[in-house]
């Protein structure tokens, strides 16, 4: 009991780091209406400048940084990781959120993530990729109790985090700004006619969060050290933390931080206990907040509050495929010449950009018709990629039935994803999403018991007789692997305008646009949802099996939660309403062609992630429709010039819902 | 607004994008001055991510100017080194292989990078010969005759060894930390733990993920279970450091064990008395008492990551790249003719009672481990760690010979 008490005093120490992000999510939720994903990345960059200027007296600037001579004390430090993290709020509001505060959930749970890619990348890039150690701000020691020796430093940080709550708490309770705050959270409009600016009540909230954020994670990194990806992630428990406070209650996010990390702490005691299942012992911890997110979406879901909040920007617009022979037959050409004159990392890089493709169309599917938020395709992707590996390597399930075999896998995770999907919808699915993401990666991919210290080898594809392996020898991209991949997307392609442009698509348009409205016209909500997760799902499965194939040798870390925000980033670049956008987006994506000519030619292949995470915030901000969009409006207005006001191109199809007019401008 | 906000943003793209092309220590020329056509080693190693040993890169890069400016060269022509920087997962070890293909480089080092087993297939495929110091997965050290060749000892060495030395020390139970991938928990349950059970002793190994250490959490986990030894099997330097120094606060006195870990040696100072470790070579902390041409070695070594400017970034693992490359580059000069993948093979083959850089003599002739052709060698060195900081061997000899035939994997 006393090892366990002692535990559980250590677990504050998370917990106090979820208090600090949970109120700070909480707060900025109510405020915008937002749920701000990069609210870890965002608290992480203070504490590194705090951290860097301890190390060797840097102060590290997101471009240049200052020599300050000498190691500045740890309170000067600390001060100073306090006003980059005010500075941090402001950028994040006036440049980020404040443009799409009147856009769609998509828009802003898109440009979150954006801000979290672009954040984390600009770590990465300006202070390394590795782990750093952290000064401690807080003495460390030990109190007695009862003659039991408890960990003194955990206890003041949770004492610290859970007063600073309490100071937000009054300020929401007794302060005019609060209480406008508030007001403005339950009906905007209202809040705007008494004379309240909520945008300055939004840029006071985000400042306040970045804070808070940081110095829960300064006073938190002493403990862990800070490397780029830990905090970022820890958003995930934390989103945990504001859903059981139902996105309401500040003292309950205190309460559920500190019970969360304690429950954390034990856990990873048990873990090591030789009578714990060895199945159980890799990332069991990340099970926890998946579980919490799910338990409390499908109890509370309906009841979760929404903002009242001016909506004036549309989803963007989608426009019907159709089938066109000689367009299909240019675009098939020039892909099979673009492989054939092609070699080595080129031709990889092109036959990547296809699997990508893949992965963005996915996106399409599921985002752009369905109107549905997934964070969790790419471990889709990854259930079949891994499932491939066990049914070539221990089954021997010969090529082509292994891939579709493990298609219908993922498509079968789709579906129970789906399930959540048909309580709640938006932000909240995007919440459900990536913890479930977070969950697959930790606890399934990198399970010993799945992944043995060989790797996931995957045996390499024949089909009557034809190696399509993809390399041998000295050839390290063969032509008969890519043209097989080139084969496979233009099934899928072909598949998905079919059901794109037939009764399916226009349910899911449907869907997109007005669930009530849909189901009073007899469409089959639930079900339709079920298919649209199903087939997005059997699609990145698919891609997932591809990038199997073209590796030979699968990991986690193909499948990470970031990677598959990163093709998020690219699918919602390249337009997330059309095949178009997909094939931009392949083009664009993450190993594909642009990213090996940065990385050959120009030598900036590091700079990759920054440079996605800052097109989509650009994107999301200012080009919902994406490039393939926005190339589409021009073509169709240079046409319509050239035929003096005709249409060349079919109407695109608006959603349901009426424009609600424009706001008063205060 | 939005065209303003627009050109900003991309203004502060670009900015962003060039702020970060700066140059990096160790990236200047080191070619030595010397001219011909320079030959061409891959290095992978495992220098970016949370689990990361930059250290590992940085000696290979110390070693290439070492070879270029001291030592002339191999054979008049200079070494060049193409250095992959791995982050621990098989993806990055995949690209760095067919890099290493597309570059026709004449052999791959591997800096202890423990996803090499990824690269393999592309590698033997290939047929580029593949020469590290240790093997760090028990894939590429595993492979038959003449296509890997490690010349301390594969992965066997490590838990054979740390086994035997804590059995030497009459130590019966061990709570050790280690990094959480697929790999450590085939190390630990295929062997770590056999030996430990032929030997008498019960291991509770504790897996960590590097991205998020808690030193408070993991030495109390480790305590929890009043053990003999406490410490790790492997983590990163900054873990090592982390790890003992929460366990002396917890108030452990008994014997911890290190790994292979060094630099917490001198981060510690009086606390790092009495841990013992397990390096594969006589590390910087051991020069006073090493034999006098270890001395000599360690003096060149310390002088040559000056060079470089990383000069507080000898470690245990920066000499194992360092050593192990100063002796490949040795081994190549004897090559007359071209130097391709085959010819470095042969002369692998051939090597003889070697005296390595800082380590034992080798003879790469296949037989040196049952079951581990690649390996030139079986023996072992340990040390403990002084009140001074400095380690004094724990055999007086230094090197002792370890016996395989207590690893089952390799019987």
């Amino acid at each position: 009991m006393q090892t366990y008490l002692q535990f559980a005093v250590l677990g504050l120490g998370l917990g106090a780091i979820y208090i600090g992000l949970g109120t700070g999510l909480l707060l900025v939720h109510r405020a915008t209406g937002i749920i701000n994903f990069a609210q870890g990345a965002m608290a992480m960059w203070g504490a590194y400048v705090f951290a860097q200027l301890r190390l060797d007296g840097t102060l590290m600037l997101p471009i240049g940084s200052i020599d300050l001579g000498r190691r500045p004390t740890v309170a000067v430090a600390a001060l100073i990781g306090l006003v980059t993290a005010v500075l941090l709020g402001l950028v994040a509001h006036y440049l980020v959120f404040r443009p799409v505060r009147n856009a769609p959930v998509l828009a802003q749970v898109v440009v979150s993530v954006a801000l979290m890619i672009t954040i984390q990348a600009l770590v990465v890039l300006r202070f390394g990729p590795n782990n750093i150690k952290v000064d401690s701000i807080l003495p460390e020691g030990s109190w007695s109790l009862a003659g039991i020796e408890l960990s003194s430093r955990e206890i003041l940080m949770t004492l610290i985090m859970a007063a600073l709550s309490a100071v937000v708490w009054a300020y929401m309770r007794f302060t005019r700004a609060g209480v406008a705050t508030r007001a403005a959270s339950e009906n905007e409009r209202a809040a705007v006619l008494m004379g309240f600016s909520p945008d300055r009540l939004a840029a006071v909230a985000q400042v306040i969060a970045s804070v808070l954020g940081t110095v829960a994670v300064t006073l938190g990194s002493a403990l862990t050290g800070l490397n780029p990806e830990n905090y970022t992630l820890l958003v995930v428990p934390a989103l945990a933390v504001l859903l059981v406070a139902r996105m309401e209650s500040i003292g309950i996010v205190v309460v559920a931080a500190i019970v969360l990390g304690a429950f954390q702490s034990i856990i990873g005691l048990l873990v090591t206990k030789p009578w714990w299942p060895v199945w159980a012992q890799s990332g069991f911890d990340q099970i926890i907040p998946f579980a919490v997110v799910m338990v409390i979406l499908f109890v509370l879901g309906r009841r979760l509050p929404s903002r009242g909040s001016l909506q004036t920007v549309r989803l963007p617009d989608v426009v019907i495929p159709r089938l066109r022979l000689v367009p299909a037959v240019v675009l098939a050409v020039v892909g099979v010449a673009a492989l054939a004159l092609t070699s080595g990392s080129y031709r990889f890089g092109i036959t990547t950009s296809i699997i990508v493709m893949l992965l963005a169309l996915s996106y399409v599917v599921l985002t752009g018709y369905l109107g549905q938020i997934s964070l969790a395709q790419g471990a889709f992707a990854g259930a079949a990629g891994f499932t491939l590996s066990k049914v070539t390597s221990n089954l021997g399930v010969p090529f082509p039935l292994s891939v579709i075999l493990c298609g219908l896998v993922a498509s079968a995770l789709g579906m129970l994803v789906a399930l959540p999907a048909f309580r709640i919808r938006g932000a909240q699915l995007a919440i459900v999403t990536i913890a479930a993401a977070l969950a697959i990666e930790r606890f399934v991919f990198n399970n010993y018991s799945l992944t043995p210290p060989e790797g996931n080898p995957i045996a390499a594809a024949t089909l009557f007789g034809i190696n399509l392996s993809v390399r041998e020898g000295r050839d390290l991209s063969r032509l008969s692997f890519s043209l097989m991949v080139l084969v496979i997307a233009a099934l899928l392609v072909w598949m998905f305008i079919r059901l794109a442009s037939g009764d399916t698509g226009r349910a899911f348009l449907a869907v997109r646009a007005n669930e009530r409205a849909a189901a009073s016209s007899g469409i089959n909500v639930r079900m339709t949802k079920l298919i649209g997760f199903g087939i997005s799902a059997f699609i990145a499965g698919i891609a997932g099996c591809l990038i199997g194939l073209s590796r030979g040798q699968l990991s986690a870390e193909s499948f990470t939660v970031f990677a598959g925000l990163q093709v998020l980033a690219v699918a919602y670049l390249g337009g997330i309403t059309s095949v178009g956008g997909a094939m931009v987006a392949g083009v664009l994506g993450p190993l594909g062609i642009v990213y090996v000519l940065l990385r050959g030619v120009f030598d900036l292949g590091a700079y990759y992630p920054l440079i996605s995470g800052l097109g989509l915030i650009l994107t999301a901000i200012l080009n919902p429709v994406g490039v393939a969009g926005a190339t589409r409006e021009q073509v169709a207005w240079v046409r319509r010039r050239l035929s003096r006001g005709g249409t060349a191109e079919p109407p695109p199809v608006a959603d349901a819902t009426p424009k609600p007019k424009e706001p008063s401008h205060v | 607004m939005k065209r303003s906000l627009a050109a900003v943003a991309c203004a502060a793209a670009v900015a962003l994008t060039a702020a970060g092309c700066g140059s990096e220590p160790g990236s200047a020329d080191s070619s030595g001055g010397l001219s011909g056509d320079p030959v061409l080693i891959g290095v992978q190693a495992p220098m970016d991510g949370a689990a990361a040993y930059p250290q590992s890169g940085y000696g290979a890069q110390a070693a290439e100017k070492y070879v270029n400016e001291k030592l002339g060269g191999i054979n008049g022509r200079p070494l060049k080194i193409q250095l992959c920087a791995g982050d621990n997962s098989p993806e990055t070890a995949i690209n760095c292989a067919n890099e290493f293909v597309s570059s026709n480089v004449a052999a791959v080092f591997d800096a202890y990078d423990a996803t090499m087993g990824a690269a393999v297939p592309i590698l033997t495929s290939a047929k580029i010969p593949i020469i590290g110091q240790l093997g760090g997965q028990g894939i590429a050290d595993a492979l038959p005759a003449g296509q890997a060749f490690y010349l301390s000892g594969p992965l066997e060495t490590s838990a054979l060894g740390s086994m035997t030395i804590l059995n030497q020390l009459g130590k019966k139970t061990a709570a050790l930390a280690v990094t959480e991938t697929p790999s450590s928990h085939g190390y630990v349950d295929r062997l770590i733990q056999p030996i430990a059970k032929e030997l008498g002793i019960t291991v509770s190994p504790m897996y960590t993920p590097t991205s998020n250490m808690n030193f408070n959490v993991m030495a109390a986990t480790e305590l929890s279970g009043n053990p003999d030894v406490a410490g790790l099997i492997a983590l990163p330097e900054d873990g090592c450091t982390g790890l003992i120094k929460a366990l002396r606060t917890q108030g452990f006195t008994g014997t911890v064990f290190a790994g292979s870990c060094s630099q917490f040696v001198t981060d510690l100072g009086g606390q790092a008395a009495g841990a013992v470790v397990q390096p594969r070579l006589w590390v910087p902390a051991s020069k006073k008492n090493a034999p006098a041409e270890v001395q000599t070695q360690l003096d060149d070594f310390a002088a040559a990551m000056d060079a470089i400017d990383r000069g507080d970034e000898q470690s245990a693992r920066s000499l194992y790249s360092f050593g192990g490359m100063v002796d490949l580059a040795k081994i190549i000069s004897g090559i007359r003719g071209e130097i391709n993948p085959d010819t470095v093979t042969t002369a692998m083959t051939q090597v003889k009672d070697y005296q390595t850089f800082a380590g034992p003599t080798v003879t790469c002739d296949g037989k040196q481990w049952p079951g581990r052709p690649s390996s030139c060698s079986h023996k072992g060195i340990f040390f403990e760690v002084q009140q001074d900081g400095s380690l004094k061997p724990v055999d007086p000899n230094g090197f002792i010979d370890l016996d395989p035939s207590k690893v089952p994997a390799a019987a």
